[in-house]
């Protein structure tokens, strides 16, 4: 019989591995320990700083909130007077020259046609959601001789492509073209004829939503 | 080791403990400080941004200011052609202009009179067109001398409506009749302070 006496008491056993297990619990405790306080002191310090960061962007805004404002004032008050100078300019740039009309008139009516009437009618309407002139001039009159026909296409012709017309009329049209009743000449005729200009818009500003203030 | 020894029961206590003060410390200061953190990150983030834009802005003051005072010039210029009411009356301000136009021109006129009020925006716009109707008898050159005179005056005044009928036994005078219109404010009392600080002065 073999009997087996340990007398090594259980604090003087040792392991048989180079690296205490005692130590590993120790060092890995320690360690622990150490990242989460490492870890917690980075959270707290990076919170810190980033409410420091915060609050100094806060009053950087608040001082530089009352200029910003004055000058978004200033920039809104000078978009209201561009559009006052812009309505204003366009209502004396689409005005018809009616000076240089009413004498171009004279120099292409052929010396054989007389006008023994003429009416302008200018209206303001809506055209694609902007106001706008809208001129038309009837001309009527009467043309003697043989070529009163030529005569009329001639002025009608004038008045597309002569200056100063051919920068205001779009459209000109005889619309009526008869042998004049009760009169005594027999090579007299009567026309009627009709100009449309060229629609003239004037200013609409644009409304522009005002961005949401926070 | 022994299971049941002290030393191993207060160690298992101890690290019990210490996860459970791990974890409140975790949940009511660490992860409220990640997200104050996270929070505070994303407002200065966005701040910094709103500065760049406030800064970007206030530096083109001088340039606004630049504009706004040319701008108020030009319409200080301007205004001085937009006719005011004279105790609620365009008419007879305007008859005065049109009679002093006509001044040694031989166009007989016989009457000035209102035409309408045209409004040029539905929305509220700043201004409407003030319209009235001239009859009269004159030749044609003389009608022209007229329109020339009316237009070339006042930059803002429009020829319009213009009817001339030739007479049979008057064939140098015709029968004339033309519409005058004026800009004018919509509102007199809205229009910019600046000019009713100018009419004050």
């Amino acid at each position: 019989m073999n009997l087996h006496v340990n007398l090594i008491v259980d604090s003087e056993v040792r392991n048989s591995s180079r690296v205490s297990r005692n130590f590993l619990v120790k060092a890995t405790v320690t360690s622990a320990a150490v990242l989460a306080l490492v870890f917690v002191v980075v959270v707290f310090v990076g919170s810190h700083f980033a409410r420091q960061a915060m609050l100094f962007s806060e009053q950087e805004r608040k001082q530089l909130d009352p200029v910003f404002r004055s000058v978004s004032d200033l920039r809104r008050q000078l978009a209201e007077l561009q559009d006052m100078t812009n309505a204003i300019t366009v209502w004396s740039r689409t005005r018809p020259d009616w000076p240089s009309l009413l004498a171009g008139l004279q120099s292409v009516v052929p010396a054989n046609i007389q006008l023994t009437r003429m009416t302008v009618n200018e209206n303001i309407n809506q055209v694609d959601n902007t106001p706008a002139r809208v001129v038309t001039l009837y001309i009527q009159g009467r043309a003697a001789g043989e070529h009163a026909d030529r005569d009329v296409q001639e002025l009608e012709k004038s008045l597309k492509e002569k200056p100063p017309f051919n920068g205001f009329v779009e459209h000109a049209e005889v619309k009526q073209f008869e042998a004049a009743k009760n009169e005594a000449q027999e090579n007299l005729r009567v026309f009627d004829l009709e100009c449309r200009f060229k629609i003239l818009k004037l200013f609409q500003p644009v409304k522009v939503r005002p961005k949401d203030s926070k | 080791m022994n299971i049941k020894s002290k030393k191993f029961q207060h160690a298992v206590l101890a690290v019990i403990a210490g996860c459970g003060l791990f974890f409140l410390a975790l949940y009511f200061f660490i992860l409220p400080a990640i997200s104050s953190w996270k929070e505070n990150s994303a407002k200065v983030t966005e701040t910094q941004k709103k500065l760049s834009e406030m800064r970007q802005m206030v530096q083109t003051r001088p340039v606004i200011q630049k504009q706004f005072e040319i701008c108020q010039a030009a319409i200080k210029t301007m205004a001085g052609n937009i006719p005011l009411p004279v105790l609620g009356n365009y008419l007879l301000g305007m008859e005065e202009y049109i009679r002093r136009c006509a001044g040694d021109i031989g166009f007989n006129i016989v009457s000035v009179a209102d035409n309408d009020v045209v409004e040029i925006s539905s929305e509220g716009g700043l201004f409407k067109i003030y319209r009235v109707r001239v009859q009269g008898r004159a030749g044609f050159n003389d009608f022209l001398r007229l329109v020339t005179s009316i237009q070339g005056n006042n930059p803002l005044v429009s020829i319009s409506g213009i009817n001339i009928i030739a007479r049979g036994d008057n064939p140098s005078a015709h029968e004339l009749s033309f519409v005058v219109a004026w800009l004018v404010w919509s509102e007199p009392a809205r229009r910019p302070a600046f000019l009713m600080e100018d009419k004050k002065n």
